[in-house]
């Protein structure tokens, strides 16, 4: 407590002279035009850039059947589904040889997962970012722990910017909250990029087009 | 008392000659400067049409923060705590190193696991922990690489840009006692698995952070690896630690500091992570930390602030831009700065934090072509910033340089002492002119004067005197006007 009044009066006579009438900059700027065709393709193309995979697909029967061939096809033996209800119900319509893991099981278990299954908040076009609320039900360690990370993104949640996905966080803030912008990387040694580090090395998100009048 | 952990920068001098020597250093700087300008570069041309007006909104925001710094800081304290984190404040590295010293104790740690922070090696974090029989572990790779080669980091944001694959590899296999392939993905890949098991024995974890959000009581931290998510998921409490001046006023802000450090920094569009907190777990049932602490560091910086020149430096947002463009950093590498925040931040930063006297070399280690200021995001003067700390070094008390400093000043003082009452007044300057002229005709046309003579025999051993050629500017001036007329 002595440091905090030691702090806060030097940090006050430091300024009080200063004019402190100028105000802050309005930083208001233009989101992406063009609907949720646009905002799809953005997001395709920077979670791409970014060394992710984004698989989209018209409902949520092709989301499993995505999942099936995902799992399948990288030979997952165990996979770590989070609460997220989108996710499990996912998760429930694919039948295979794996063994599922829950949020309850131990956490190294989680960590053994080949595979970990999440939903998302929201997906934000202009970067290629998932936004994930572990307290939310996205899964904290399923989205953490296993090396190949599998998302589930409904296309009404695209919005363009971080400014739009801060907006619509409104006054509840959840006590955690990762952006996601593809796998996880270094170039630690010798500025040589490894995709794949403490993180995911393999990011996938599977966007489920939930529009009423569906292209499919 | 302010401090930078285990200063050296006294020995400037010294440890530039040594770095100049290391081969294997300056090649990894220079192919580690290249690639990440060039990056750099790209990802700022993608946006060029905004990226001068978000560098003027950036600098507007932090200089407008740092002006009302009182406010902020109370403002982030009260919706922080509300928000369930303990918020502490320390004035010096002492007072920051036992109040977590004291944290890790009371949650009976036996393992701390930190993910990259610049202010815990500005004051000596891991020391103090280690004393206290705690494990740390640094789990960024490029810390984790200096903290078992027993170094510091050379840069702010690669710490171990100083090191070629190899010595990482021999490093690597000396450490580890095991047979190891040599390339980068292997060895990352052994690094995973060691640290790995670190992160799960760890009771504690610390992070720094790059932005408090006084609005929300929130603060955000940025990484690529993961591990910084790690080190805030796994352990049971969790300490962020930030100097003063890392406030930001509004949640919103963040929309455009974040679409700036990635590119500034590394050259990405935004780094892989960016991980918002605003409070420990509410749920038991849940993963993540039960505690969540906020030790807020002065060090030195509401000193900075009081100054109106200084203050600029405290708008710094550690991107390491200014490292990776400046001319000397390139031929020296970080450690010859010695202090933990090397390359033109440093040299602005660590003089006035570590005390004058300790630092005063770091000033001068500058041709101050400004490429720092030009590339500053937040857009610092850093020429401007050391020469009003040239200005008070060179000044009347010696206690605020060192031994080679005040050579150095001693020197120059006469010197210039001439050169002003030459420039007093136009006679005086062609009559200065024209010995200057004399002087310098001769001095280039021997081998053998300048040599001997003290102060032109330094200077000539690294270069050679200019014959003056012609007729002098001001002369030509005057033809020129009698021509036109």
């Amino acid at each position: 407590m002595n440091d905090r009044r030691w702090i806060l009066d030097r940090v006050h006579s430091a300024i009080a002279d200063v004019d402190r009438e100028n105000g802050l900059p309005d930083l208001s700027r233009e989101g992406i035009d063009g609907g949720i065709d646009a905002l799809v393709r953005r997001f395709t193309d920077e979670v791409e850039a970014v060394s992710g995979v984004v698989h989209h697909v018209a409902d949520i029967d092709a989301a499993a059947r995505e999942l099936d061939t995902l799992i399948r096809s990288n030979q997952i033996t165990s996979l770590a589904v989070s609460r997220d209800p989108l996710a499990r119900a996912i998760s429930s319509r694919v039948i295979g040889q794996h063994e599922v893991l829950d949020p309850e099981d131990n956490q190294d278990a989680i960590a053994e997962a080949d595979m970990g299954l999440t939903g998302a908040r929201l997906g934000i076009s202009e970067h290629g970012t998932l936004m994930l609320a572990p307290e939310d039900d996205h899964g904290r360690l399923a989205a953490l722990l296993p090396p190949h990370h599998v998302a589930i993104l409904a296309t009404s949640d695209l919005v363009g910017t971080l400014s739009e996905a801060l907006a619509r966080l409104g006054e509840e803030i959840p006590p955690t909250i990762t952006f996601v912008s593809g796998p996880s990387r270094t170039a630690d040694i010798e500025q040589t990029l490894v995709i794949g580090i403490h993180g995911p090395a393999r990011v996938d998100i599977i966007l489920v087009d939930d529009r009423e009048s569906g292209t499919t | 008392m302010s401090s930078i952990h285990n200063v050296r920068s006294r020995h400037f001098k010294q440890d530039i000659r040594s770095a100049i020597a290391d081969v294997e250093l300056r090649g990894a700087l220079a192919r580690a400067q290249e690639q990440v300008n060039s990056k750099r570069s790209k990802a700022v041309d993608a946006i060029a049409g905004d990226w001068e007006s978000m560098r003027e909104k950036a600098r507007s925001i932090k200089a407008w923060t740092l002006e009302h710094l009182d406010e902020q800081l109370e403002l982030f304290e009260s919706n922080a705590t509300r928000n369930g984190i303990k918020v502490h404040w320390a004035k010096d590295p002492d007072s920051a190193c036992s109040l977590v010293k004291d944290i890790c104790s009371q949650a009976d740690a036996r393992s701390v696991i930190k993910s990259k922070s610049m202010v815990t090696e500005e004051i000596g974090l891991n020391a103090v922990l280690e004393a206290s029989g705690m494990e740390v572990v640094e789990s960024d790779l490029g810390e984790w690489i200096v903290q078992i080669a027993g170094e510091t980091p050379s840069h702010i944001v690669a710490p171990a840009i100083h090191r070629s694959r190899k010595s990482v590899h021999a490093l690597f296999e000396k450490t580890l006692q095991r047979s190891i392939p040599d390339d980068a993905e292997s060895m990352t890949m052994v690094a995973r698995e060691v640290l790995r098991k670190a992160f799960l024995r760890a009771d504690v974890g610390i992070t720094g952070v790059n932005y408090l959000i006084a609005e929300t009581g929130s603060f955000l931290v940025l990484e690529n690896e993961g591990n910084q998510r790690l080190t805030t998921s796994l352990p049971r409490v969790h300490i962020a630690i930030a100097g003063l001046e890392k406030v930001l006023p509004r949640l919103a802000d963040l929309d455009l500091f974040l679409r700036m450090i990635g590119r500034s920094g590394t050259g990405q569009v935004v780094t892989t992570y960016q991980n918002l907190f605003s409070g420990p777990k509410q749920d038991p049932a849940e993963d993540g930390p039960e505690e969540m602490h906020m030790v807020l560091v002065d060090n030195g910086r509401s000193e900075m602030l009081a100054s109106e020149r200084r203050r600029q430096t405290l708008q710094c947002i550690r991107c390491g831009a200014c490292l990776n463009i400046c001319p000397v950093y390139r031929q020296i590498g970080g450690h010859a700065y010695g202090s933990v925040y090397p390359g033109p931040i440093g040299s602005i930063f660590t003089p006035p934090v570590a005390g004058l006297h300790q630092a005063s070399q770091l000033p001068y280690a500058s041709s101050l072509c400004g490429a720092c200021r030009d590339v500053c995001p937040v857009k610092i003067d850093i020429p401007a910033v050391l020469l009003d700390l040239r200005e008070e070094i060179a000044g009347d008390d010696a206690q605020k340089r060192d031994a080679e400093t005040d050579l150095k000043v001693r020197r120059e003082t006469p010197a210039f002492r001439h050169w002003a009452r030459a420039m007093h007044s136009p006679t005086r300057y062609r009559i200065a002119g024209f010995f200057m002229r004399c002087a310098a005709g001769i001095a280039s046309r021997t081998t053998v004067l300048d040599r001997f003579i003290p102060p032109l025999a330094a200077w000539r051993s690294e270069r050679s005197v200019p014959r003056p050629e012609g007729d002098t500017f001001r002369n030509r001036w005057k033809a020129r006007g009698r021509q036109a007329r």
